[in-house]
């Protein structure tokens, strides 16, 4: 079947919060703008959060996705219209502004500091419609927060991408999207970029399984694992997916003696800041499911889980400093991921794991039960690809624009410089609007 | 029923049965396997192609266990092996127990929420 041929302005690869907001700030300026996505356009509202059908429809490989080597760390790509906004917790975090200043410093971005950065949280924040919660305060949060009152430590709401008029999630396929079309874009899901031609230091050409579009500049936004995948299968290879970073997670059940658990609730939006950026510490989705996930291999899983109501799954977080790898696998269009910890990451995993017990404790946990072998996973990945002008891994400049070449941006995680210590969509957002209104300045 | 349909489905009543019942064939077994195939079947080639090198391994060692493949085995032979695998001294037996532990009691209740 001949694959048909389209053209643009402007292809923007990958529909998550970096793509999208690119996308639609393209779009606004008159420029023809094509968002190609791999996964399917489902309505945020036809898919219930955190289960089985949210898995198999909206997550690459239905969830089940794995780092090689030592330590085996699971970790999670969102693969559908709207990418990882569609699936995570909606919760929306600025980098403490020191993160974001030494950015500046260590790897020397020009026009970047915290200061400059806030006009566009604002602009996004404004527009996808950051809010707190309303009225009483779900019992886990209030667990978290009584914890580390006890405790003397800094605790806080997360504030979320969130319509209280609606009760709904604002995550890109309701907020940023529906502008982009609104302003004349074409979306065409379904559709994975399979790679881009170049000539002469320009990307001239992108293909997938059924289309060829041709265009004057591209943004790949795809991910901090299928951005730089996409990008090696092009050919391009330097400084690409040399310095994947996460936050690694370890969980533990904490059961209190009464009822904590409603699944209702959704997740926990109290969080510790009191070790931020390096530690941070929270609640999971804790579902009968899940609870039986982190227990199973118990010989007394079922009378443990008769309890899973006085229970539920809290985590900690913590900055890991050592760099990953993405490679292309040959032959197939798959990747292979590293995610390796030194001993520095271990020591600080395992401070958050006890401080972890120390606030579940003071928050009147009468037993807490860590699983027998840690379970390292992550939702966070970004910084393969890195932002820098002084580095010399930095894979784009200061403004997304990849080194060595004339017309190829990339403008989602991959581009952080180095780890945020806090849930990256807010700085995702961020830069993407900042690098997109410089693109429309100055191309 | 493919071999590796038969398999997955020994396996994940045998250990739904250690903790449930002894009855192999109780509410929401078959489903749990036929999504578990799935799960399976949609992991990335490299983990897919390990598990399934696992799965058939883990299946031809029910022979020294009760004299023939996993998924010919009676109810009581085949936990026999998985207790074994579940112990066994070498890491990838106990890291694919492992898998298939969570997998199974997550789909389990994922699927059938009358099981809580």
């Amino acid at each position: 079947m001949p694959k048909e041929r389209l053209k643009c302005d402007v292809l923007v690869i990958g529909s998550g919060p970096g793509g999208a907001m690119t996308a639609m700030l393209l779009a606004q300026s008159g420029r023809d703008v094509i968002l190609l996505e791999e996964g399917q356009n489902i309505p945020l509202a036809q898919v219930p959060p955190y289960g089985l059908e949210e898995m198999d429809l909206k997550y690459r490989h239905g969830g089940l996705t794995l780092s090689v080597g030592e330590p085996k760390v699971s970790y999670i790509e969102g693969c559908c219209v709207g990418g990882a906004s569609e699936v995570n917790a909606g919760l929306y975090h600025r980098p403490l502004p020191k993160t974001l200043d030494d950015w500046a410093k260590d790897h020397g971005l020009k026009e970047f500091s915290a200061q400059l950065m806030n006009p566009f949280f604002e602009a996004n924040e404004k527009l996808v419609k950051v809010a707190s919660l309303t009225g009483k305060l779900p019992v886990a949060s209030a667990l978290i927060r009584d914890g580390a009152d006890k405790l003397g430590w800094q605790s806080g709401e997360v504030p979320r991408l969130w319509d209280h008029t609606t009760d709904m999630k604002r995550s890109m396929s309701q907020s940023v999207i529906p502008e982009f079309i609104k302003a004349g874009g074409r979306l065409i899901p379904q559709s994975r970029a399979g790679r881009l031609y170049i000539s002469n230091k320009k990307a001239t050409e992108a293909t997938s399984r059924l289309l060829n579009i041709r265009f004057n500049h591209v943004f790949v936004c795809a991910g901090a694992i299928q951005t730089p995948l996409l990008l090696r299968r092009s050919g391009i290879k330097k400084n690409i997916g040399n310095n994947l970073r996460m936050h690694p997670a370890v969980r533990v059940i904490a059961e209190f003696d009464h009822d904590i658990n409603d699944p209702k609730e959704g997740i926990p939006v109290y969080q510790v800041s009191e070790f931020k950026p390096e530690i941070s510490l929270g609640g999971s989705f804790s579902g009968l499911p899940h609870q039986a996930l982190w227990l199973a291999g118990r010989k007394d899983l079922k009378e443990q889980l008769t309890h899973w109501k006085r229970r539920a799954i809290f985590y900690a977080l913590i900055m890991a400093s050592s760099p990953g790898k993405v490679r292309a696998l040959p032959f197939v269009d798959q990747p292979l991921v590293t995610l390796p910890m030194v001993k520095a990451d271990w020591e600080l995993l395992n401070l958050g794991l006890k401080r972890l017990e120390q606030l579940l404790k003071a928050a009147g946990a009468v037993n807490i039960f860590r699983s027998e072998k840690v379970d390292l996973s992550t939702i966070h990945l970004f910084c393969s690809c890195p932002m820098g002008e002084t580095t010399q891994g930095a894979a784009v400049d200061s403004f997304g624009k990849l080194h060595g070449f004339d017309n190829i941006y990339l403008n989602d995680a991959s581009i952080l410089p180095s780890t945020p210590g806090v849930n990256p969509q807010a700085v995702i957002m961020a830069l993407a609007r900042r690098n997109a209104e410089h693109f429309l300045k100055y191309s | 029923m493919t071999a590796m349909d038969k398999i997955i489905l020994g396996i994940v009543q045998a250990l739904l049965c250690q903790q449930y019942a002894q009855d192999e064939q109780f509410y929401g077994v078959t489903h749990t396997a036929e999504v578990l195939y799935r799960k399976i079947m949609a992991m990335p080639l490299l983990l897919r192609t390990l598990m399934t090198a696992f799965i058939y391994v883990f299946n031809v060692f029910g022979v020294f266990v009760g004299g023939g493949l996993f998924e010919n085995l009676n109810l009581q032979q085949r936990q026999a092996q998985l207790r074994q695998w579940q112990h066994s001294p070498i890491g990838p037996c106990r890291e694919g127990m492992a898998f298939f532990n969570k997998m199974t009691f997550f789909l389990y209740f994922s699927l059938c929420p009358k099981n809580d």
